[in-house]
């Protein structure tokens, strides 16, 4: 078996891409780490703190999530294969918690909550 | 003779198919370490598709590939799916689109890389556009990463077998 010249291009080209896209989102981090719950309806911030037990409303019901001691969870969800609870806590930037069926997405994020209007990814 | 013939081609279809059928079931019985992450091994059939059937012979071993994938997974009839056949779809077109043409310039690695891209790119876009806004691309990387690994190694495995596969052969010679 012998690489063709337009696997390599293609391979580069999607490497490429793919690196470009994991900068963008992992690089230039500042500030406080805050939860950034995103679901159906809303969008919410939270430090991660200060405890909190967050319901978050999707398709199937509710979502609970609970925040404290710098860490975010799912600790009940209504979906079937409950992957979003297993993946247990998170805390660092660039971490996330995605249930697809309940449609909420949950991830860690670097900057303060007021410069997330100007994020550019 | 002609019916035979087109016989012949439907047997192929139908195989390649329930091969893809029990791959998409191996692969749901692997553990997987992060959500979502699939290792794409029911592209197998349709990677030898490229080489042994028309190009809408091909999109219909996609459909088949998808919706069976669907009913191991039990995605079928949740909007789930929707992503699998956007995915699904665009990259069976892409890998289509390339091998005509490319032709001897790319391998099935080259194919197979440009096919796990499209679909995952394709699901993320379809992921920020109707649920989770543009934030989605936080998940990205992990997947692409991932996609691309597998997908080459896949390519490598599809190749391999191709030239050394006497089905294949045999497959050819009815095709011819």
């Amino acid at each position: 078996m012998r690489l063709k010249l337009c696997d390599i291009l293609i391979v580069l080209f999607v490497v490429c891409v793919s690196g470009g896209i994991a900068f963008a989102v992992y690089g230039g981090r500042h500030g406080e780490a805050y939860a950034h719950i995103n679901s159906a309806q809303d969008e919410l911030f939270y430090a991660l703190d200060v405890p909190h037990l967050v319901n978050v409303k999707g398709p199937l019901g509710t979502t609970v999530i609970r925040i404290a001691d710098g860490f975010a969870q799912v600790i009940d969800s209504p979906c079937r294969e409950k992957i979003c609870v297993k993946s247990g806590k998170i805390h660092s930037p660039g971490e996330w918690i995605a249930c697809l069926p309940n449609q909420v997405l949950i991830t860690i994020e670097g900057r303060e909550p007021s410069d997330v209007d100007a994020r550019s990814y | 003779m002609s019916t035979r013939a087109a016989t012949d081609r439907t047997d192929i279809i139908a195989l390649l198919a329930a091969t893809a059928l029990f791959l998409a079931s191996i692969e749901y019985i692997i553990p997987k370490p992060l959500p979502f992450l699939r290792l794409g091994i029911a592209n197998l059939p349709i990677l030898l598709a490229l080489y042994l059937l028309t190009a809408r012979e091909i999109m219909l071993l996609v459909a088949l590939k998808i919706l069976t994938q669907g009913f191991i997974q039990g995605t079928l009839f949740s909007y789930v799916f929707l992503f699998s056949c956007a995915g699904g779809v665009t990259s069976g077109l892409v890998m289509i689109g390339l091998f005509k043409l490319l032709k001897n310039h790319v391998s099935m690695i080259g194919i197979s890389a440009a096919g796990a891209f499209t679909g995952n790119m394709v699901q993320l876009l379809l992921a920020g556009t109707i649920i989770w806004g543009p934030g989605v691309f936080i998940i990205a990387p992990p997947f692409l990463l991932i996609g691309t690994v597998s997908s080459c190694i896949l390519g490598g495995l599809a190749q391999v077998f191709y030239k050394r596969s006497r089905w294949v052969r045999q497959v050819q010679g009815f095709l011819q």
